[in-house]
């Protein structure tokens, strides 16, 4: 059975994707299950794996239409396909991260999303949305890989749109839309270079033939200049504040994910092929340093001066994803250095950065949900036009401290853990870097002190209080207590999941 | 170097968090102990003073007012920014063409 995992993966989602119009046609209560029942199935599959893959080291390969799914080569395919799959702890770390979120967020929309006749739609577009996850986390080859970039681009792109009644969000849709098909496009580009210079597309095999020519260079450029974009890297970034504004809070947390997914994506490319090669993989590295610190700054300096709540929450998307690439920068710099640099805090580095992936998740996420609170509260994304939502919304309130806390980088919640974690081994490579990490985050804790001043405090507002519905509150409550246990017991995660995922982005 | 080895502390957040508890709880007593606790909580005394202002909606300080001073210093920074960044579809393909050869020519060698 847990051979079949990687495939399951990713045709449970689709398959209830199929499913979920026709149930809902019948029965709209039906429908929300099978979702939820498709998104607790891959959440179990992905806890199932996880033993066999992190303690004992297993990778899982699936090779799709072959009689014998384990075999590495084309031999014995049944089709005359190769759709390569592998799960190793890297991707495993990231599958974890994305089927307890996915599944979460799916329960705040269940009563988030008024229920109307177009409910179908969300459902199933989510749903669908999810499949392209999981398919770009178990993809093993390049095309797989450009083929689940563009399911999850286009369902994306058809939920940021969602709300099509208003102005703004099918623009924001179309925009979202077109960022994503350059990005894919000029990515399909540097799959054809190497393609057409090794005649495969499995990136195992590619990581061993790749032999730092010019061509190798401007396929790797090719490759992860549309990652960066989809991740929202300065200066590619102004289509987030667009999109995360006008789509629907869980899509709004929804599309992060999908961010940070591309970002394993732009880990997975870089370390693969350029690690083999020290005069790529330092430029690399530093020019990951370079976008990172640029994203920290820009990111947050613009979030400072938004009155849009939503608009600021996406500025600092952009902000963390700059700690992320700093930390995987210094790595990969110093990755192939052949000194002590490595051991010493390049891959201490890279944990924290890892680490700083599943925790933005988790804040972000959380802090997305509740800006869709605020805004279903005061009707409107203003933050001049709210004030003392606190009188009445003490859980909301409770849970957006946890959040900004959290994403401040305050003890003991998990922001800070990754954080100094990043701190400190940034410190050793360049001190001015580790200063100015310190500096945007008190600018982030100065940005969210203005949210919480205008929202929370401040005379109780004269609209009638709205009591959240209780899956609205479970999935916030469960966010906020992951937010806390790590950041008082790091060391769980730290030891059974991001060590093993470093390594074998290192190793295999 | 260990994770999360810090050099001057221990990581051990439930022991802050308990040292933070009892500090709170020491200036509870305290508080209670010696702070005044007769003053009148039902007329104005207990409210923000806001000076010549009558209507209570006035007194909050909206966000777009709040770090106006960070904001007027930084006003060329601010309008660099908005002038790189239009946010428009072409200003989108634009700068990832920018930064395609940028890195081509970073990786190739010829910047580097």
């Amino acid at each position: 059975m847990i051979k079949h995992v990687p495939v399951l993966l990713v045709a449970i989602p689709l398959l209830a994707a199929f499913m979920i119009p026709m149930i809902g046609m019948v029965n709209r209560t039906a429908r929300t299950v099978v979702g939820v029942i498709a998104l607790v199935m891959i959440l179990a599959a992905s806890y199932y794996i996880a033993g066999d893959i992190l303690v004992h080291g297993r990778i899982l390969y699936y090779m799709v239409g072959s009689s014998n799914p384990e075999m590495l080569t084309e031999h014995g395919l049944t089709f005359p396909i190769r759709i390569g799959l592998k799960i190793d702890p890297f991707s495993l770390f990231f599958i974890i991260m994305t089927t307890t979120l996915v599944l979460i967020f799916y329960v705040f929309s269940t009563q988030y999303i008024e229920e109307n006749e177009r409910k179908n739609y969300f459902t199933v577009l989510f749903i669908t949305m999810v499949a392209g996850m999981m398919g770009l986390l178990v993809a093993n080859d390049l095309f797989t890989f450009f083929v689940f970039l563009e399911i999850l681009s286009i369902s994306s792109a058809a939920l940021v749109a969602f709300r099509t009644e208003r102005k703004h969000p099918p623009y924001a849709g179309y925009k979202y839309m077109f960022v994503s098909a350059v990005a894919t496009s000029f990515f399909l580009l540097g799959v054809a270079f190497l393609y057409a210079q090794y005649g495969s597309f499995n990136i195992d095999y590619l990581k061993e033939a790749i032999r730092g020519t010019l061509l190798d260079k401007i396929a790797i450029v090719l490759l992860i200049i549309p990652l960066a974009m989809k991740s929202g890297v300065v200066p590619m970034h102004m289509w987030i504040p667009d999109t995360y504004s006008e789509a629907p809070a869980p899509i709004s947390a929804m599309v992060k994910l999908g961010s940070l997914i591309c970002l394993y994506g732009l880990f997975r490319i870089s370390f693969s092929f350029g690690m083999s090669h020290a005069h790529v993989s330092y430029p690399l590295g530093v020019l990951f340093i370079v976008f990172g610190i640029l994203s920290m700054f820009v990111g947050v300096t613009q979030a400072l001066v938004q009155k849009d709540v939503k608009r600021l929450m996406a500025f600092h998307a952009v902000s963390q994803v700059g700690y992320m690439l700093l930390g995987m920068g210094v790595g990969l710099t110093v990755v192939k250095s052949g000194d002590a640099s490595f051991a010493l805090f390049g891959k201490v580095a890279m944990i924290g950065g890892l680490l700083h992936v599943v925790n933005n998740a988790l804040y972000k996420g959380l802090l997305f949900l509740t800006s869709g609170v605020m805004v279903r509260h005061f009707k409107t994304r203003n933050l001049d036009a709210m004030h003392g939502l606190a009188h009445y919304d003490v859980f909301t309130t409770v849970v957006f401290m946890i959040a900004a806390l959290a994403i401040s980088g305050i003890p003991p919640f998990n922001g800070f853990v990754s954080k100094i974690i990043i701190y400190e081994s940034v410190f050793q490579y360049n001190p001015v870097l580790t200063l100015i990490a310190i500096f945007v985050s008190i600018l982030t804790l100065a940005s969210f002190m203005k949210v919480f001043y205008s929202a929370f405090l401040g005379m109780p507002s004269s609209r009638r209080p709205m009591e959240q519905p209780v899956l609205v509150k479970c999935s916030m409550f469960v966010l906020a207590v992951f937010i806390v246990v790590i950041g008082i017991y790091p060391q769980g995660i730290l030891k059974a999941i991001i060590e093993p995922a470093v390594n074998a982005l290192i190793n295999f | 170097m260990n994770i999360l080895q810090v050099e001057y502390l221990h990581w051990a957040p439930l022991f802050w968090l308990g040292i933070f508890i009892g500090l709170a709880v020491v200036v509870v007593i305290i508080g209670k102990l010696f702070f005044r606790n007769d003053y009148n909580t039902v007329d104005q005394q207990s409210l923000p003073f806001y000076s010549g202002t009558s209507n209570s909606l006035l007194q909050l300080i909206t966000a777009s007012s709040l770090y106006w001073g960070f904001k007027h210093t930084l006003d060329a920074y601010f309008l660099m920014i908005k002038r790189l960044f239009i946010s428009d579809v072409e200003d989108f393909i634009q700068w990832f063409i920018i930064i395609v050869a940028g890195m081509l020519l970073i990786l190739t060698g010829v910047l580097w």
